[in-house]
């Protein structure tokens, strides 16, 4: 019977990980009328530290133009082989982004940040124009961005 | 003695075929739940990258301010049409 206990923790060692789950989260980066050409946007996942987890979409396909957007640019090197299959059109002001992106449990509320750095011909880069934790609590609620987005939300 | 090598074997025997299948039925689930018809995954992702809680893009969609789809992104790709794009010139003369 004392064996009992070991044999249950090796069992759900085990089992366990393979039940992680993870859900559908909608990001939803809406521009603001900046007055210039669609803008080209990077949405990222960092861990706790600040550095890159994920490339989750960029928007805008000319990698001649991803340098300018800055930080995820510098911790990516903007490598094709980073951005294959999550790439399309670069978003018009006033416009709207929704992207799609499965994320694990295990990443809400664990020190995880959702990022968008924004970028518009002949104006401004904006590196983080949107940094806002990855918590249950946040999901739904609009966050201001600092130069180009009007607002950014994730929605569960 | 001999019962509890009998239990810890069929455990292990269990864990063996449980695990593989609630990987597998969680994968249908997601699947369902966020069809990648039209775009695909982020199969490029680093191996680095921690696999378990690895993201996962499944669909994006460009909104006018109406709230009409103005392009899906995946779609443009497919046409080489990325409207937007065609408004940058080729000199690359952004401020740094």
């Amino acid at each position: 019977m004392n064996k009992i206990a070991p044999i249950l923790a090796l069992t759900s060692a085990i089992v366990l990980p393979g039940l992680a789950t993870a859900r559908p989260v909608t990001l939803t980066t809406t521009m603001k009328n900046y007055g210039g050409d669609g803008a080209y946007l990077a949405l990222y996942l960092t861990d706790p530290s600040g550095a890159h987890v994920r490339t989750l979409w960029v928007a805008g396909e000319k990698s001649k133009y991803h340098k300018h957007l800055t930080d995820w640019y510098r911790a990516t090197g903007g490598g094709r082989g980073q951005i294959d299959g999550i790439t399309g059109a670069s978003v018009g002001a006033g416009r709207s982004l929704k992207v799609t992106v499965e994320l694990a449990d295990a990443l809400f509320d664990a020190g995880y940040t959702l990022n968008v750095d924004a970028a518009a011909e002949d104006m401004r880069d904006s590196p983080r124009d949107v940094s806002v934790p990855l918590t249950k609590a946040g999901a739904g609620k609009p966050t201001a961005g600092r130069r180009y987005v009007a607002g950014f939300t994730y929605g569960l | 003695m001999k019962t509890n090598l009998i239990i810890l074997l069929a455990t292990l025997v269990l864990a063996a075929v449980l695990g593989p299948m609630a990987i597998d039925a969680f994968q249908k689930q997601s699947t369902h739940a966020a069809p990648t018809a039209e775009l695909p995954n982020t199969s490029a992702a680093s191996a680095a990258d921690t696999p378990s809680t690895n993201p996962v893009t499944t669909q994006a969609t460009i909104l006018n301010p109406d709230g009409t789809v103005a392009s899906s992104p995946s779609q443009d790709r497919q046409a080489g049409n990325d409207k937007s794009d065609s408004d940058h010139d080729e000199d690359d003369d952004k401020d740094d």
